[in-house]
Parts: C-alpha cells; structure tokens; sequence
C-alpha cells in the first residue's frame, strides 16, 4: 500500500497554510480580478478613454491632438509601456493625475484632461479604474510633445487657469446605486456629457448657465446637440428608453445614427458607452431629464 | 487664324461628344445626389419619426403604412448611386463603388427588418414591434458605419 512519508506530515499544515502567508495568494488573485473587472467597466463607462486613441490607431496609446488656446496638446499614451506609457507610474501617480492633473515630473495636465470633473469620482471606482490600466498591454509610442509658442504655459498659465476657473469635487463616500443620483454620479464624473456639451469661451472656460445645451461649433470642429429636456431644441421629446438607446447603440429616435467623437465614445477603442448596462443607460437617461431646459437651436 | 485640318475634325468631334457625356454624366450624378439625400431624409425625419410615434400610439396600421414606405425607398435606393456619384454635397464614401457587392446588400438587410417590424405590427404584438424597430435602425447603421463618412465639420464640404 502506498504511503505519506512522516516527515511529510509534518510540513502539510505549512503547505496548506502558504497561500495566506504569501502576498498574491489565490484569494487576492481572485480579488485582483474582480478589480480588473469593476476598473474594466468604469473604463467602458468613461467612453473607453477614447481620446486616448487616434481614430484607426493603436488602441489607448494616446497621440491624439486637442486644440488648446495658441496651440495643440496631444493625449497620453494609456498602456503599460514603461518608456513611452504610464507603465512606470506608481498606481499614487495615475491616481494623482486622473483626479489632480499631476503628472509624476509635478507638472500640470491640460485640462483638456478632464480632471476637475474626475475629482468628483469615487475612490474605490478610481483604484478599480487603474487596476484596469496596469492591464492593458505595452504598447511603444510617443506622446509628440506639446505644440505652442507661449511660454511656461504648464508651469503657469495652466496654475493660474485653474485657480480663477476649475472647479474641483469632493467624492461622496460611497457610489450612488440607483436614480437619479446615480445617472448625475454617472453623467456628471464618468461618463461627462458636460464635457462636449456644454458650450466654453475662448479660454475653454464651461459657461455652466448652459450645462448641456450644445455646441454650434465644437473643440474639434463638429455640432454639438442640446440635450438639455428643452422639447423644441433639446431632446425632451425622446423618453427614457430612446437616450439610454442612443447611448448604448448609438441609434437616434428616427432611426439614424450618431458618427464622429459621441461614435467613438459608444465603441470605444475596446470598450465604451455600448457596456454599459441599461440600468446605469436609464439612470443617466433619467437625470439628463431632470436638468433645466434650455433653449439653444443647434441644426 | 488657323484652320483645322479635314483630319482634326473627327477627333475635335469626338472630343465634344466626350466633353458633353461628361457633363451630362455629372449632372446625373448631381440629380442622383440630390434625390438620394431626399429619401435618406424623408426616410429619417417623415418615416422613421412617423413610426416611432406609431409605434408610441399603438397605431400598428400606421406603423404597417411606414413600413411599406420604407420597403419601397429600399427598393429602388441603388439607383441613387450611380458609379462615382461623389458630391461636396454628399456623405456617400468611394467605398460604395469599390464594394458594390458588400453595399448592395444593405438595402435588402433593411427591407427584410421592414417586413419583419411590418410583420410584428400586423400581429399587434407590441414587445416584438419594440425590439424588430431597434433592429431596423440596426440595419440603417449597419451601412452608414460602413459607407457614410461622418457629419462634416462646420466650415467643411461634406467630405
């Protein structure tokens, strides 16, 4: 008969008891990944950070360029690539960009990165967010550097910027998991319709007395609807299930479809608005018709 | 004054004969831009908006009528897009004409999610009238993803 050696014995509860006593054990394996997947969803709902994507390129590794006052900043490269990406940053790094506009040199992010309005994100979903990011494979390409004449437009102008007009949030302490408040949670610090929607002055300054009310002439050059209820010029007409349909599908009421950057933030490069599930669709559906209306004819 | 030669005459002939083909090529193409962007835009603003509201109302008469509508512009759509019928005014991409066979068959995916939204409406079932519209503007997407380029930005031509 085949038998377990004595001095076997002896080391099995040790055997036994190792995964508890090594850090990434099965347990915190498993939790990792549930991370991953709660920072996979937010990332989805986050438009799958497409202005990180050059449309038809490389997925997330930035290079995208966004028009700034005299001149042109270009998104970073998302992926792991140490070099080139955010693979060298600490996980305090991302976070302080994400939420501050610190990059790990101390200097300021553009808030064409929309950091204010990501200040007001839960912690939790933000350390989920960046577990998804050390997720994404390396990808080697750089960021092409700033485009301006202005000097000290980081160090200075940016510091000044945001002292006369951002608007940072403080997080409430948990995530809102229904209604309305989840829809503004939603709308408001993930998903930011706000941040094409509402119309800016020349200095990208929001004009928040017309939250939502569209975009004659966008950043990037497209019309930007009104989806404010206003029923003539916004979309108060469309009930809660034609806004959720659109930004899942991106289907409009009479059947056509949106095209350009509301596309590509519903596909994503991987993920987008498409992942979202209907409930957090409607609950966004159902605060954008609880803001003001306000009157603005776009097309 | 130079004379042309009895020689030169025919090809000087042949020369505005092919000059006013193609003039008269472009204006076809011109009229089928134009008639095409017609019934995209009725297809849109009078068919589909006329259905959802239908659809809203119950009216499944109505909702059968709108889909005949559309099953009828399905029908002959192609013929609005004769070979190289590119415009400034036109969203239409050179694809269509370098994958004529693909973008030939979106018209047919839409008329068969017509019949069937007609088919549904005809038996008053109102969950299975919801999801075959949904499908229907599936299959409208289906060939603008493909072959329509995007809204053209403000100061720009349509492509």
């Amino acid at each position: 008969m085949w038998r377990i050696p004595a001095r076997l014995i002896y080391w099995l509860p040790i055997v036994l008891l190792l995964p508890a006593l090594v850090p990434g054990t099965l347990f915190s394996q498993e939790h990792r990944q549930e991370l991953v997947e709660r920072g996979q969803y937010i990332f989805a709902i986050a438009g799958g950070c497409a202005c990180h994507t050059v449309p038809g390129g490389t997925p997330h590794a930035g290079g995208r360029a966004f028009p700034i006052p005299l001149g042109r900043v270009y998104s970073t490269n998302l992926t792991q690539d140490r070099e080139t990406g955010i693979g060298a940053w600490s996980d305090k790094e991302i976070y302080d960009a994400i939420v501050k506009g610190i990059r790990p040199n101390g200097q300021k992010l553009f808030p064409v990165m929309p950091y204010e309005a990501y200040s007001g994100m839960i912690e939790t979903d933000i350390k989920a967010l960046i577990a998804y990011l050390r997720s994404l494979r390396p990808v080697r390409k750089n960021t092409p550097e700033l485009q301006t004449r202005i000097p000290f437009y980081r160090s200075l102008l940016i510091p000044l910027w945001l002292k006369f007009f951002g608007r940072f949030s403080t997080p409430a302490l948990q995530t809102p998991k229904v209604g309305i408040e989840r829809g503004r949670y939603l709308a408001e610090h993930i998903s930011l319709c706000g941040d094409c929607h509402t119309p800016r002055n020349f200095l990208g300054v929001p004009n928040r007395s017309r939250f939502l009310a569209g975009i004659k002439v966008g950043p990037l050059g497209d019309e930007i609807p009104n989806i404010t209820p206003d029923k003539r010029t916004g979309i108060g007409e469309w009930s809660r299930e034609e806004i959720a349909d659109l930004t899942l599908t991106g289907i409009k009421p009479n059947l056509d479809n949106v095209q350009g950057l509301m596309e590509e933030v519903i596909q994503g490069a991987s993920r987008g608005y498409k992942n979202m599930t209907r409930e957090d669709a409607l609950a966004i559906a159902d605060y954008l018709k609880s803001i003001q209306p306000i009157v603005n004819h776009i097309n | 004054m130079m004379k042309l030669l009895p020689s030169k005459r025919p090809r000087l002939t042949t020369l505005l004969l092919v000059a006013s083909c193609l003039v008269f090529i472009g204006a076809v193409s011109q009229d089928s831009v134009v008639l095409r962007r017609q019934l995209m835009e009725n297809n849109n603003s009078t068919i589909a908006n006329s259905l959802n509201k239908a659809i809203k109302e119950k009216n499944f008469a109505e909702v059968e009528g709108n889909c005949n509508v559309i099953l009828e512009n399905m029908e002959r759509v192609l013929d609005f897009f004769p070979a190289g019928s590119l415009s400034e005014n036109s969203r239409a991409k050179p694809e269509i004409w370098a994958k004529w066979g693909e973008f030939s068959k979106h018209p047919a995916n839409v008329r068969k999610a017509a019949q069937e939204l007609a088919a549904a409406a005809k038996g008053r079932d109102e969950e299975a009238v919801k999801v075959k519209f949904k499908a229907l503007g599936e299959a409208c997407k289906g060939c603008h993803d493909s072959f329509r380029f995007p809204k053209p930005k403000v100061g720009e031509d349509f492509r």
